[in-house]
């Protein structure tokens, strides 16, 4: 138990040998202030995101659920719902994963803990703002972009922040090696600070009110936007999960990575791919025929990329699969790499174009996007936290583990459901 | 639905049919909605169980590396 345990730190971190080795430094601790904050605030969020996500789809049954109040109309709370999950649960979460994991595997304190805390603390007021001024009607109209001008751009303040910090760390890192998971989020932070800016160019009606148009006109301005909406799905719910695997997995199943070099290979094939598979958001439409041809062979040649870290994360297992049997937190991980297999695999094929012509517009698409997100997103977003929370506070398991397995199997049946409702109903509309 | 079309062209069905026909799957996909949220719920409980009351700590970095960027930060 305790060589195992070596021997996934030794590939973990390399500065932390065996247990004899190690000498603390009274002069450098690590800053886990941060990153409890988030880890609290992932909860937090994730409760109110979801519940927003449940009253919207109650609406869809009953639609007097919006009380003739217009601040409680799908059409304003479905972006709250979307800006909630993704940006406050899925962003907190990463800001959480990305600060543990690079001060970790580094073996060195945060680049800068006042930058580190104004990340914190602008992103809660980033998301406090969207739950305000999105119910209030005040959209940009790009999906998963709706946020206007003015949180935009602390949203850009923020996100160069956290670029300095993260990064400063990597420069001042005492392990020569950068752990691929490091690559990860790094390659997250650097691509949503581009997509972010681009696709958010506009102009502000006036300087004291909160309407913007943006810059581009007409195809050019759905291209941009779906060039940043499926990168959002590439970066921001991909790469960035993918370094939260390639850190939590092997270190709850105390196995080292199945291969470190199939980590590499996929990861500049799943940066270099993403980046063109937008216009199959774009499908029969305006958009030129041979952009969309191309946007739909880069969606199939990025099942490769894909999977690759898919068996990467569940190989990581080998030799350790009895542990499947009786750690839940392992069930999380393994059963959000299925999904993550399952949806990629089905993002490819409705990229096909005979395929789209069934599935767009219908509630198929809402079902894909959930296997993503609830399946893949924020199962191992569950599994990681339960394996960091307790060790934030100086314990090694979470309060209950009875709950840990209650709350597997409720999310599991909950996502099955789920999508398989959603299949039946795309189907069934197309 | 939205695609099928009559022999003479017109649409076999009204868009507010296929609504209708989506509703059963709609209540379903309520109670998988429903189901995750309270898996959540479920967490902040138990986080709650675990954080409250208990000391937070920031342990220290350590000190020595087998794969050494710079020499290491002298132990006080």
């Amino acid at each position: 138990m305790a060589s195992a345990q070596a021997t996934v730190a030794g590939t973990l971190e390399p500065t932390s040998t065996t247990a004899s080795s190690v000498k603390a430094s009274t002069t450098e601790t690590f800053n886990y202030k941060v990153v409890r904050q988030f880890a609290i605030m992932t909860v937090v969020w994730g409760v109110v995101g979801m519940a927003v996500g449940v009253l919207i789809a109650a609406q869809m049954m009953w639609p007097a659920l919006n009380f003739d109040t217009p601040w409680l109309t799908f059409g304003r709370l479905r972006p709250l719902h979307t800006n909630a999950v993704i940006f406050a649960f899925g962003g907190c979460a990463l800001f959480a994963a990305s600060y543990y994991v690079v001060q970790r595997t580094s073996q060195v304190r945060l680049f800068s803990d006042k930058l580190a805390a104004f990340t914190f603390w602008g992103w809660q007021a980033v998301i406090v703002g969207a739950v305000i001024t999105l119910p209030m009607g005040f959209t940009s109209s790009k999906e998963y972009a709706e946020l206007e001008w003015p949180i935009d751009i602390l949203i850009t303040l923020i996100w160069v922040a956290y670029a300095i910090v993260f990064f400063g760390t990597i420069v001042k890192r005492r392990v020569k090696h950068i752990y691929v998971a490091n690559w990860f989020f790094g390659s997250y932070i650097l691509t949503i600070a581009v997509l972010h800016i681009v696709n958010n160019l506009e102009l502000p009606v006036s300087l004291l009110g909160w309407k913007s148009y943006s810059i581009y006109a007409g195809v050019q301005d759905a291209m941009t936007q779906w060039w940043y909406g499926h990168n959002a799905v590439g970066f921001f719910l991909t790469t960035s999960f993918l370094g939260m695997m390639y850190y939590f997995i092997p270190k709850q199943a105390e196995r080292p990575i199945y291969s470190y070099r199939l980590s590499i290979v996929h990861f500049w094939a799943l940066a270099f791919t993403y980046m063109w598979a937008g216009p199959h958001h774009l499908m029969y439409t305006s958009l030129p025929d041979w952009t969309q041809s191309l946007g739909m062979v880069f969606s199939l040649i990025l099942l490769a990329p894909s999977w690759g870290g898919m068996i990467n994360g569940i190989m990581t297992l080998s030799g350790a699969w009895y542990k499947l049997r009786t750690d839940p937190i392992l069930k999380f991980m393994v059963v959000s790499l299925s999904f993550y297999g399952m949806s990629t695999f089905e993002g490819s094929m409705m990229s096909i174009r005979t395929v789209n012509a069934l599935s767009h517009y219908t509630d198929w698409t809402i079902g894909h996007v959930h296997s993503g997100a609830l399946g893949w997103v924020a199962m191992i977003t569950f599994g990681s936290m339960y394996y960091l929370i307790p060790r934030l506070w100086g314990k090694d398991q979470m309060w209950s583990k009875r709950l840990v397995e209650v709350h597997f199997w409720v999310a599991t049946i909950g996502v099955v459901l789920y999508i398989a409702a959603m299949w039946i109903a795309g189907v069934m509309q197309g | 639905m939205w695609r099928a079309t009559e022999p003479d062209g017109t649409l076999t069905y009204s868009f507010v049919e296929s609504v209708k026909a989506t509703y059963p799957f709609y209540a379903i996909r309520l109670l998988g909605g429903a189901l995750y949220l309270g898996g959540v719920f479920i967490m902040a409980y138990n986080v709650f169980k675990t954080v409250v009351g208990e000391k937070a700590i920031n342990p220290p970095v350590p000190t020595e590396t087998q794969d050494p960027i710079r020499p290491a930060v002298a132990a006080a």
